[in-house]
């Protein structure tokens, strides 16, 4: 038990602490944390650079310890504030702690849910530096998990900025978790007349011919055949080799299965049961007959 | 015999073909029986070069005269790093016990000069096992690159590193040139598409002198090049 007196003692301790800290020891708690913020570019740079001269597998690797190491820094930086410029020990740390949480609870709440987001994506990892997650309504590729907000590229270049605290409240999708191949699931839709065995056939030796796939074991190449009313549908379930190269992979397949399929007599669905006019028709000619159409009904 | 048996047999000439189409089109399962050809040792590259020459026609470090053979020597043993996708060197320090063998413990008074001749053979050999790999195409090429006939010397057997530095498409190609032995400019432009990329890529390929044109004008992949080219190829994961 803490009885009352050794408790105002303490904090009358802590406030003299708060108190007498003079300019000079402010001086060096700017200069701590910001020998600690360049300290953490300087290493997430070098990390960086070394990533992007390593294989795929180990650029997600070495990126994976960045979050770490950035927290870390920031860790160290906060107790050296705390002990060495402000001599704070034992209660007194205690009590300002106290302090932080009253600070915390009242007006900046949003920051430490950010924070804690932040610990926990650091230590669960449900993504990491260098994967392709889905997170609220955006998509792209994890280039930075700070403190309080995670960085994403989306495909079209756009950096967005979303709090750690989302991981609370949305559901996280990542492509790849870690692994630098990804899953990719490109659709083909052909008319429901064509070959489907030499179109799979075409589409298969397409895929496992591309210069983005990945193929093993544990990463094979699926082909899924659907029929529908009006069209049939071929889907392909591989993995792309460098989940950057997820688009260009799927205009990979599509540009050179179209090339083959056409050759082999294999076109996409024709729209003429929705009435809608075929590529190359002349529309002209459409619109004559279509009023000798009207024509011939007031003759009738 | 292999060829007396009634059975179909499939020969592929490197492993990394077999590797991309056992993971395609799962071969293994209709071939179960692989036969893997074994690294030749050093002793087997040197019967296998020496077979083209008469006995005594090449001399070695100057055939003992000038040289005189150090007591230990720096051997650069290379290493391909596929997580950095790059072959490198390491020096190590190798006692010559050839030379101490003889000299030291005075074995074969009198014949220094064709002892000096064998340490500089051995070392010789030394080298081009360490760099070929084995591989006794490799090996040959070595050989005829560090040969001023009828001399040649163990610091003259090259250690071939390259720089590699190549876009998807270039290194795409390269992969194929690797995994079919050779392959026509036709060929490539087929695959690619387009002569004007191809002639791009070709330029890259053999501006960095990873691939040659034979004289069936079809591109190879240089023979002293081929641990660099697969150690990159092995980090972007394209050979596996």
């Amino acid at each position: 038990m803490v009885d009352g007196s050794s408790v105002n003692t303490t904090r009358e301790q802590l406030l003299e602490t708060i108190i007498s800290i003079e300019t000079q020891t402010l001086v060096n708690i700017i200069l701590a944390f910001f020998v600690a913020y360049i300290f953490a570019r300087i290493i997430t740079a070098l990390l960086l650079k070394l990533s992007e001269k390593m294989s795929r597998s180990g650029r997600i690797k070495v990126k994976m310890v960045i979050p770490a190491v950035k927290f870390g820094i920031y860790i160290v930086a906060f107790y050296y504030f705390l002990t060495e410029l402000l001599n704070i020990f034992g209660p007194e740390l205690f009590l300002l702690t106290g302090l932080i949480g009253a600070a915390v609870g009242f007006g900046l709440k949003d920051l430490f849910a950010d924070f804690v987001g932040g610990v926990i994506i650091t230590f669960e990892k449900p993504y990491q530096v260098g994967d392709k997650i889905s997170i609220g309504n955006y998509y792209g590729e994890v280039t930075d998990i700070g403190l309080r907000a995670t960085k994403l590229v989306t495909p079209d270049d756009n950096t967005v900025t979303a709090p750690n605290s989302l991981i609370f409240n949305e559901a996280i999708a990542s492509g790849n978790y870690g692994a630098s191949e990804m899953m990719v699931v490109i659709d083909l839709y052909i008319a429901s007349e064509s070959d489907v065995k030499a179109a799979m056939k075409i589409l298969r030796e397409t895929v496992v011919t591309s210069k983005y796939v990945y193929i093993s074991r544990t990463s094979p190449v699926i082909l899924l055949h659907k029929s529908l009313p009006f069209y049939t549908r071929l889907r392909v379930k591989a993995y792309v080799n460098d989940l950057r190269d997820e688009f260009e992979f799927e205009s990979d397949i599509h540009t050179r299965a179209w090339t083959e399929l056409e050759k082999n007599g294999i076109r996409a669905p024709q729209l003429h049961i929705l009435n809608i006019p075929q590529i190359g028709e002349e529309p002209e000619l459409r619109t004559t007959s279509r009023r000798k159409d009207r024509s011939n009904g007031r003759h009738r | 015999m292999i060829s007396s048996q009634n059975r179909i047999f499939i020969t592929t000439w490197n492993i990394y073909s077999w590797k991309y189409l056992k993971e395609v089109f799962e071969l293994e399962k209709y071939f179960p029986v692989q036969i893997v050809v074994p690294a030749f040792s050093k002793e087997h590259l040197k019967q296998l070069i020496f077979n083209r020459y008469e006995e005594g026609e090449i001399i070695f470090n100057n055939g003992g005269e000038s040289e005189e053979e150090p007591i230990s020597y720096i051997t650069e043993y290379p290493i391909e790093l596929s997580a950095l996708g790059r072959k490198i060197s390491i020096p190590i320090l190798k006692i010559n016990t050839h030379y101490l063998k003889t000299y030291l413990l005075n074995e074969k008074k009198g014949k220094e000069k064709e002892e000096k001749e064998k340490t500089a053979e051995h070392r010789v050999f030394e080298r081009i096992h360490l760099e070929s790999k084995g591989n006794p195409g490799v090996a040959l090429r070595i050989w005829k690159l560090a040969l001023d006939y009828p001399h040649i010397k163990p610091d003259d057997v090259g250690n071939f590193l390259y720089d590699i530095e190549l876009e998807q498409e270039e290194a795409f190609v390269l992969n194929l040139i690797l995994s079919y032995q050779d392959l026509k400019k036709s060929d490539i432009v087929d695959i690619i598409g387009s002569v004007l990329k191809t002639d791009e890529v070709l330029f890259q390929l053999l501006n960095q002198e990873l691939v040659f044109e034979d004289e069936n004008d079809s591109f190879r992949v240089r023979p002293e090049a081929l641990s660099s080219v697969i150690a990159y190829l092995e980090k972007l994961r394209l050979v596996w």
